[in-house]
């Protein structure tokens, strides 16, 4: 069993769960739009406490991102399997719930003089670095990264938990924060590597994405996914071969996790971001280097990137001359929700 | 019965589950039974296995029903249906009603549309910037201080208004604004009938929105053309050309990225990397307004290397139509004939080896096609003498051989020096457009906003005609179309067709041409009042100093813009109200669900010129927007799901969207049904009670006050209190949908088309319907051989009017842009934002939260650097026009020179609410004044335009 950062026994006990569910994010698909995120926003996270929650964010990459900075904040675990020191992330750096002198403007008399903003002066937000980037112009480049709770196998937080607060579910894998056993510690914020859990000042808990269980359990897919119009958000059991999840993941691997050197074996996937490729100051293209550059896909997917961008191209190459291809077909997602979430294809409005 | 478990109770019932399993084992009572579900008996609400803290979640998933909504009063493209979940009376959110069939299996289906604004619609509708109740301003204009007043209050002061001003000074006088955002499908219209009624002078905004696509409307003589997005997956060659569907078309932008996957190629053309760039397979980073020279590089090549469409070219488009070398126009049959008609011209067969007329000219009438019945005309020729009536010998040549004059001073190597390409970039995009089966072009409104669109746009139909791409499916100009319904005439329209009339149209398509006369003659008779907003501000509003500044202007400009504008008054092509020769002045102004100060070119000029002739301002609106903080009385309208709607329809996706009442109106609001009839009522009874006389509008025709709630009502026929019979006729009357009447149609919410139906003024498809595959436009033109609705019956890229061959626009060019704006080296650019529909959802407290809360600009590293701008700091952007203050981001994806502003943020987000209009003044270009067959001004139709793109500016740290 490993042991906590501070050296505090670990007290939730790690379930193997009977199954698995994943997520994989098509990053070719993804649009920016963060419908995603206002779906999640008006599902769980309007209610008093949880203003500031965004428990799916969608990141411009490179970019600092949500909280500020969290790729460098720690968590997760050594190479050895032993904690790596975390830090708890301030409140501004996830961005606090700007509140706006509406009624000053719109009632309160004063003309020109006021005008709509946040109150304080806020320096950083969830989306502050929206479409800036990085790259010298004309190779500029970036792309959008959405993200949720891991669901990890190894989740860092319910070893960090010194409540035994966290569970992993036995019949999916879904990681959850039990809201009556929280005291509020906050460990598992320090301890989750990707930052995706946020406290909860009125209640005095940690919360994040539940993955939308109570959807799952009448064969809904989650808000994020089942309400994303760029239709990049597959869902489905590892082990069901008919997932297209299971397709991306397992059977041709091209979906690969994100940040896997932090050890907490996330169960979200990406199909890595193209990009048209890097062109001379004339426009001409350079087909030998990527726009993104290696490294630093490399950095985020890991080693493999490489070995999978060539294979989706390849796989396009292929289709332009019109051959069929697994691959390129279940991306397209040509029956929504069938293709692309086939375990959970209820709509809501169905189910009650 | 409910039961809440909560941790105490459940400990409670524990021991009661306990207790009655001992029941149960001793075989206890019945009543026992029914309470214990593990055992599987039958209760009405099973007991909840205890775990389960998880059933707080699973609580909060819960609610009390479901309805079809819809967000139809919404200048928004998109056409997405929802379901709305109510929980204790109170909308608690929606998501996607995603029942839309794929065509066929080669094609994605379209679900699940929607977006971010879409998916918290319910939390725009109880936010803080929400209209509750009537308002009336005290104090200054502007200046946020109101009171709140009852509807009769207001709608007596408005209506008196109303009326001292049409009688005093005559309706005109009376301004009304329903912008482009009103012009939906639902019961919203019953306003521009009430305001027809009166005789009001109607603000047309689609010019001022920068929405004409001016070159279409030279080319085409159609407005807006556009396919199913699932159409995307027949085209070989995809360019997105200005424009960013990843931010503008969210519900549709999949079908772009999954035909990528197909085997699509995606090519950006681009000055910015944007959200859509990065998902292409290349990227062209043109420079600012090089658009046109990259299109006729791109033809040069086509044509240089053979790879053009022949046989298209000589059907489908003018390039065979002989040009007089003398006077640069065509070869009409008036020349060569007394008492020929104008509007018939030539061609040369190669097969007889004479001059023949051409198929499709005007003069041809009613029966004319574009068959070539064994033609082959000549397309490449040094010329000929021809012999006209007069006596006179001229040398004759075709469009074509002018065209390629034209295009030898746009070899790739010389349109590479303009776009900042290398000229292989062009040759090669050329060449795969020429080799590719279909290309498409997605080249919506945002290639509308620039002083030149006219040329970029020419150029881009130029490369579609080139090969054949336009009427096949796969290929065309995507800008955006509309499916109509025919019911809405029966609400709406003045006169009905008569029933021997309708029977006719059931079997006989009339061409397209002959039905733009009749929508002419129609509009002539019972929709005059309607004029460009542009000239209404070009002569009251302030902007002539600007807009007839020679600086602003090509060098070149064929004509200058006061002599354009005189001309075009004069000779009413271009309609003006109030009418500059009576000296009268607009005295009243309502608008509608609009935010002028928020859109209109330098607001600051309206609030100075303007407002001060407005005796009253009257803002109807659903949210506070800053026009209406600018207004005298404010009006509150409910919302979405507030109501009946129904969406318009869009070319994009085969459904029609309805939505129902979810909730009653919110606070004290009404519906524009509601208030329009409201006003209508309230104007008649007061013309009554004073005996008013009827009075002259505009062009002298009487206006009775004293009927128009009978007339708006149709003697009764309609209700304020219900609107009902409105939708039901609408639907019941509409084959589009199979004639199914209001309550099956809304219970489905999305219903699939049954048919397109005839042409009609706002739909561009001309295409027949099929239940089971992509739509394309135009295959009416390339299939039926039915004449294009321009003068030459054709594509025609060679306009011979006066203004055009003096501007040396007579055929598709590249002018560099006007220094719009004052000598500053940085161009404005922008777009729309992902963010917001407008102004609507731009001061959403989430969505503000996902930015940074407050306008931004974003701007290149170089140009930052050199301005000494650092991250997170304000700047100001100027120029001799005016100033906004913003943040600058700084972006590594912003070609130098550039600045990019989305656009819609509320003036009242700007410091001392200097909005990012302040330094537009938005300079169109004075050859939109000229009057020519298919260029002409229309409701919704050619005319002046918005052009903030390219403006120039600077900026400095704040």
């Amino acid at each position: 069993m490993a042991v906590s950062k501070i050296g505090r026994r670990i007290d939730g006990k790690l379930v193997e769960p009977k199954r698995q569910l994943a997520m994989v994010f098509d990053l070719n698909k993804c649009l920016g739009c963060h419908t995603c995120v206002m779906s999640c926003k008006t599902q769980w996270t309007r209610e008093g406490g949880m203003e500031s929650m965004w428990w799916t964010v969608v990141n411009t990459m490179p970019g600092k991102g949500t909280p500020k900075d969290w790729e460098t904040s720690g968590g997760g675990f050594l190479p050895d399997g032993t904690a790596r020191a975390g830090r708890l992330p301030t409140n501004e750096e996830f961005g606090v719930a700007w509140e706006f002198n509406y009624d000053e403007v719109f009632h309160g008399g004063k003309g020109q003089s006021v005008h709509l903003k946040p109150k304080g002066d806020p320096k950083w937000g969830p989306n502050w670095d929206e479409d800036e980037g990085s790259g010298e112009y004309p190779n500029s480049y970036y792309f959008y990264l959405p993200r949720i709770c891991n669901h990890c196998s190894h989740p860092a937080c319910v070893e960090a938990c010194p409540r035994g607060a966290i569970e992993k579910r036995e019949e999916d894998g879904v990681v959850l924060i039990n809201e009556e056993r929280c005291k509020g510690y906050r460990f598992c914020m320090e301890a989750c590597p990707y930052k995706r859990i946020y406290f909860n000042f009125k209640k005095d808990v940690s919360q994040k994405c539940i993955f939308c269980y109570p959807r799952l359990e009448k064969g809904v897919a989650p808000a994020c996914a089942r309400q994303c119009p760029g239709r990049m958000r597959h869902v489905g059991y590892l082990d069901d071969p008919n997932s297209s999840v299971y397709k991306l993941v397992t059977k041709h691997q091209v979906a690969l996790p994100l940040h896997d050197e932090f050890g907490t074996q996330p169960n979200v996937y990406y199909i890595p971001p193209m990009a048209p490729p890097k062109m001379d100051n004339q426009g001409n293209p350079l087909t030998e280097e990527r726009r993104i550059p290696r490294e630093y896909l490399e950095s985020l997917f890991g080693p493999r990137v490489n070995e999978v961008l060539a294979k989706l191209e390849g796989e396009m190459v292929k289709r332009r001359a019109g051959e069929r291809s697994e691959i390129l077909e279940t991306l397209i997602v040509y029956k929504w929700p069938q293709d692309i979430f086939p375990s959970f294809p209820n709509d809501p409005s169905d189910v009650q | 019965m409910e039961i809440k478990v909560t941790r105490r109770r459940f400990l409670e019932g524990a021991s009661v589950l306990a207790l009655s399993l001992t029941y149960l084992n001793c075989g206890g009572q019945k009543e026992a039974t029914k309470a214990v579900s593990a055992l599987g008996a039958k209760v009405k609400k099973p007991f909840q296995p205890y775990g389960n803290w998880q059933d707080l979640y699973r609580e909060k998933w819960q609610w009390d029903k479901v309805v079809r909504g819809a967000h139809h009063v919404l200048n928004c493209v998109s056409a997405c249906p929802f379901n709305v979940y109510v929980k204790d009376g109170i909308v608690w959110r929606e998501e996607q009603n995603a029942v839309m069939h794929a065509r066929n299996e080669k094609y994605p289906d379209f679900n699940p549309r929607g977006c971010q604004k879409g998916v918290c619609y319910s939390q725009l509708m109880y936010s803080p910037s929400r209209l509750q109740y009537p308002l009336k301003r005290v104090g200054q204009r502007g200046g946020g201080q109101w009171k709140r007043i009852t509807w009769d209050e207001a709608l007596d002061e408005i209506s008196e208004k109303v009326i001292q001003v049409s009688e005093e000074s005559g309706p005109e006088c009376v301004i009304y604004d329903s912008g482009t955002a009103n012009q939906g499908y639902g019961s919203e219209s019953a306003e521009l009938v009430a305001f027809d009624l009166l005789g009001s002078t109607e603000l047309d905004g689609w010019g001022c929105a920068g929405d004409m696509p001016l070159g279409a409307i030279m080319t085409w003589g159609l407005f807006n053309m556009d396919s199913s997005s699932d159409d995307y997956f027949n085209s070989e060659l995809i360019l997105l050309w200005i424009g960013n569907p990843s931010y503008t078309r969210i519900p549709d932008a999949h079908f772009l990225w999954e035909a990528r996957y197909n085997g699509s190629k995606v090519v950006s053309i681009a000055p910015d990397y944007n959200a859509s760039t990065m998902h292409c397979d290349q990227w062209v980073n043109v420079n600012i307004g090089s658009d046109a020279a990259l299109a006729l590089g791109m033809a040069h090549t086509i044509i240089h290397e053979n790879l053009y469409r022949k046989a298209y070219v000589q059907e489908q488009t003018d390039m065979p139509l002989l040009v007089r070398e003398d006077t640069g126009k065509f070869l009409r049959e008036a020349d060569l004939k007394k008492d020929g008609k104008s509007d018939i011209f030539y061609l040369w067969d190669l097969k007889k080896n004479k001059m023949v007329q051409a198929p499709g000219g005007e003069g041809m009438g009613v029966s004319a096609t574009l068959k070539m019945d064994g033609l082959d005309p000549v397309l490449d020729t040094d010329g000929w003498n021809v012999k006209l009536a007069n006596g006179e010998s001229v040398r004759v040549r075709t469009v074509w051989a002018r065209l390629r004059d034209r295009l030898e001073d746009y070899t790739p190597e010389k349109a590479a020096s303009i776009v900042g390409v290398s000229a292989d970039v062009i040759r090669n995009l050329g060449r795969e457009m020429g080799k590719a089966k279909a290309t498409s072009i997605f080249g919506s409104w945002g290639t509308m906003k620039h002083h030149h669109s006219d040329l970029f746009q020419r150029g881009m139909i130029l490369l579609l005609a080139l090969t054949g791409s336009t009427g096949i499916r796969g290929g065309g100009l995507h800008i955006g179309a509309w499916y109509l319904m025919s019911g809405l005439e029966k609400v709406l329209g003045e006169v009905q067709p008569t029933w021997w009339q309708e029977a006719i149209l059931k079997f006989v398509q009339p061409p397209v041409r002959e039905m733009i006369k009749h929508f002419r003659k129609y509009e002539d008779n019972y929709m005059y009042m309607w004029m460009p907003a542009l000239l209404f501000l070009y002569e009251y509003g302030g902007l002539k100093k600007a807009v007839d500044n020679p600086a602003y202007h090509d060098e070149n400009p064929g004509i200058s813009m006061p002599e354009a504008v005189k001309e075009a008054i004069t000779h009413g092509s271009m309609k003006l109200y109030p009418k500059p020769s009576t000296g009268k002045q607009p005295r009243m102004y309502i608008h509608t669900r609009v935010n002028p100060l928020r859109r209109w070119p330098k607001p600051q000029e309206a609030l100075e010129t303007l407002w001060p002739k407005f005796e009253l301002i009257v803002g109807v609106n659903i949210r506070m927007s800053a026009t209406c903080m600018y207004s005298d009385i404010v009006l509150p309208v409910c919302g979405n799901y507030e109501r009946r709607g129904i969406k318009y329809a869009q070319s994009y996706v085969p459904y029609y969207i309805f939505g129902d009442k979810v909730v009653d109106p919110l606070h004290e609001t009404k519906s524009e049904w509601e208030i329009s009839g409201l006003l209508m009522k309230t104007v008649q009874e007061k013309a009554k009670a004073k005996s008013l006389k009827p009075i002259k509008d505009a062009i002298g025709k009487e206006r009775d006050f004293t009927k128009v709630f009978d007339r708006w009502s149709k003697q009764g026929k309609f209700k304020i209190e219900d609107d009902w019979n409105y939708y039901e006729i609408v639907t019941r009357e509409s084959p589009e949908i199979g004639n199914i009447g209001w309550d099956e149609a809304v219970a489905k919410g999305a219903n699939p088309i049954q048919s397109y139906g005839p042409f009609r003024t706002h739909s561009n498809i001309c295409t027949d319907y099929e239940a089971n595959e992509s739509v394309y436009s135009g295959q009416w033109f390339t299939e039926k051989k039915m004449c294009w609705p321009t003068l030459t019956g054709r594509q025609q890229f060679y306009i011979d009017h006066d203004w055009f061959l003096k501007a040396k626009e007579e055929l598709p060019t590249h002018k560099s842009m006007p220094k719009v704006g004052g000598e500053y080296p940085l161009r404005l650019t922008g777009g729309h934002t992902r963010w917001s529909i407008h102004s609507t959802w731009r001061d959403e407290p989430h969505l503000l939260q996902l930015q940074r809360g407050e306008p931004a600009a974003w701007i290149s590293r170089e140009d930052a650097e050199a301005r000494g701008v650092q991250e997170g700091d304000k700047i100001v952007v100027f120029n001799d026009e005016g100033k906004t203050e913003l943040y600058g981001k700084i972006s590594n994806a912003v070609q130098p020179g550039q600045v990019i502003i989305y656009h819609a943020w509320e003036n009242y987000h700007f410091k001392n609410w200097e909005s990012n209009q302040q330094p537009v003044p938005s300079v169109w270009k004075a050859l939109h004044m000229a009057d020519y067959s298919q260029l002409h001004y229309r409701f919704v139709y050619a005319g002046p335009h918005h052009a903030p793109r390219g403006t120039t500016v600077d900026f400095r740290k704040a």
